[in-house]
């Protein structure tokens, strides 16, 4: 990827909500094409909300400002950079459009079809560029893409991923005494915080489809060149935490994928366990043409690191020389000058969110369900 | 002391060699009065002696042939099902098989059955939901379900270029996981150029315990249906498999 051209004036951005893992306006801050200009939110959140958005406001040195649109009149901002609750990203990122800036969103895009289009509606009329934070540019994705436009496995018969994500996830599953009340989910959330495993924050139950379920997807997106899943059969269960049970959303979930151009498509997904991996998890990629075929491990390259008094929870396993905060940032400086398209825009991560509604319910009814 | 009769057409040495690291055996000749045949060969079931029967469906109405599972048995399976049995990795969640054959060697009935059988041995039952993806006639795509929210998904593809095949296997439990696949168990050989992933060489260690455990059951009169009824179980799911196709 050609690099932005760094003497254009910083984009100015503002973080419009900071309150689960605060990644995406890190990394965007780090990029040095951007500028962090103020934290803003609405004035009616929680003080939960008030308070995480005050402490990343602090650390940057800027403002915070509890109204969206005081901050969007009096900061003259170019972008903001998404990351509320899960079930406020589109709300949030339809009042930037309307404002006129171009907008990087945590993912998943949303749970709901209806709140991605309304989104892509206001992309799409106020001309503005929309990036929905992913992992394609990881080193291993990379390279992956790299082997499939070489054109070495021919055309592709069939893609599979494997995602399995070895985090924890509060009380595992039958640990609650009899009697005990069904654990709250966004308590839980909100617990969950302080080792960063609170990608489902928010008032509505999220299973893992939904948190996780747009990276492998997005995967499998960019490296089939976008062919769309026309029907999918799925597996779900809560095997592993409380929560999830108590919550009715799935932590463990098998998706059969029939997509276009007779492509055959597959993902399991899973929020294992730390215990179950030294890494993050095991996640690889299994692609297969009609010349060849190629199994990529998403962790590569990695270190392994192992010594005495190590805290458990500490991988043993570490990623070296990823690039995917800063080639995201990249991508969005460059969608915003219009050299080139994001590499998950609203439109790809509203196709994503179709297929985890409809792996859901093919998961409660074991029917498989078309998309349209 | 078990007098054993081996009647193989393929890899007999092998047999031989396993066979002489477990004490109570002799082996003999198939004339020389076996108490059990070991064999690869159709013509060789005997009506009246228990017999293991390697790489084929065993025939109707052969109540004392063992069809031989011999997935079962390889180092890794026989690694996480005990795992299993242990309790190390927990109650099994999902078990995720990828099986890629060369296009100039599919995988034969029984190899598929094998695979098959092994997340049904896992899982200790028989699933309630199969559904099957194939949009390719050289890739199958079998989805499992089992009671309790278990689930199997296993990836058939027969179109590799001519050469190795490969094997991954996953089983995600509650309290833990295993994973064992040929990405791992690969080593580089250098000779110019990129360096080849050359394969770890363990394709007859399944004998001496698959060995072990036909004597075991036939110590133990364990009767061959149980053997023949996970074999039927896991050649029902394939039929239903190739239905749906």
């Amino acid at each position: 990827m050609r690099e932005t051209d760094r003497s254009k004036a910083p984009i100015k951005v503002g973080v419009l909500s900071v309150v689960k893992h605060d990644y995406l306006p890190r990394a965007i801050a780090a990029h040095p094409r951007f500028n962090l200009v103020c934290v803003t939110d609405d004035a009616n959140r929680p003080d939960w909300t008030h308070e995480r958005n005050q402490i990343f406001a602090s650390e940057f040195q800027i403002p915070y400002i509890q109204d969206v649109a005081t901050a969007f009149d009096e900061y003259p901002l170019n972008a903001v950079a998404v990351s509320p609750e899960a079930e406020r990203h589109c709300d949030l990122a339809v009042q930037a459009a309307e404002a006129g800036l171009h907008i990087v969103v945590d993912k998943p895009l949303s749970t709901s079809l209806q709140e991605c289009n309304r989104l892509i509606h206001a992309i799409e009329h106020n001309q503005v560029r929309c990036l929905v934070w992913n992992r394609n540019f990881l080193p291993a994705l990379l390279q992956a893409r790299e082997i499939v436009e070489s054109g070495q496995l021919g055309d592709l018969i069939s893609i599979h991923c494997d995602f399995f994500f070895a985090k924890d996830a509060g009380p595992p599953l039958g640990s609650a005494e009899p009697g005990t009340a069904p654990i709250q989910w966004l308590d839980r959330q909100l617990e969950a915080h302080t080792d960063g495993s609170d990608g489902g924050v928010g008032q509505q139950p999220m299973g893992e489809l939904q948190v996780e379920g747009i990276y492998p997807l997005a995967y499998i997106r960019m490296l089939t060149r976008g062919r769309k899943v026309e029907r999918v059969f799925a597996q779900t269960t809560a095997h592993f935490h409380q929560a999830h049970a108590d919550n009715n959303v799935d932590d463990l979930a098998t998706v059969s994928m029939e997509m276009e151009g007779g492509l055959t498509g597959s993902l399991c997904l899973g929020r294992i366990g730390a215990a179950a991996h030294p890494e993050i998890g095991e996640i690889k990629l299994h692609l297969v043409g009609t010349k060849g075929a190629t199994v990529i491990s998403e962790a590569r390259p990695e270190v392994g690191l192992y010594y005495k008094g190590q805290p458990p929870l500490e991988f043993r396993h570490q990623r070296i020389a990823d690039e995917n905060n800063y080639l995201l940032a990249e991508n969005f400086a460059r969608a915003i000058d219009g050299l080139e398209d994001p590499i998950l825009d609203a439109r790809g991560a509203r196709d994503i969110c179709a297929i985890v509604l409809a792996a859901i319910a093919s998961g409660q009814t074991n029917i498989p369900v078309d998309l349209e | 002391m078990t007098r054993l009769a081996f009647h193989l057409k393929r890899d007999r040495h092998f047999y031989a060699a396993a066979a002489s690291r477990i004490g109570p055996i002799k082996l003999v000749g198939l004339k020389e009065s076996p108490e059990a045949i070991v064999t690869d060969n159709l013509d060789s079931i005997s009506s009246e002696l228990p017999t293991l029967l390697i790489g084929a469906r065993p025939p109707e109405d052969s109540p004392l042939v063992y069809p031989a599972l011999t997935q079962r048995y390889e180092p890794e399976a026989l690694s996480i099902r005990q795992s299993l049995e242990s309790g190390h990795i927990g109650r099994p969640g999902l078990v995720r098989q990828h099986a890629w054959a060369p296009q100039d060697r599919a995988m034969t009935e029984h190899e598929k059955i094998g695979i098959i059988d092994l997340a049904l041995w896992f899982f200790d039952g028989t699933p309630e939901v199969v559904h099957t993806t194939a949009r390719h006639p050289q890739s199958t795509l079998l989805h499992l379900g089992f009671k309790g929210g278990g689930m199997a998904l296993i990836t058939l593809v027969e179109s590799l270029p001519p050469g190795d095949g490969y094997r991954s296997l996953c089983v995600i439990g509650s309290n833990g996981a295993a994973y064992a696949d040929d990405h791992r168990n690969k080593h580089l050989l250098f000779t110019g150029g990129s360096p080849r992933a050359v394969e770890q060489k363990q394709r007859h260690a399944f004998i001496q315990p698959m060995l072990e455990a036909f004597l075991k059951d036939l110590k133990d009169t364990r009767l061959s249906s149980n053997a023949q009824r996970a074999y039927a179980n896991a050649r029902t799911i394939l039929k239903q498999t190739e239905a749906m196709t």
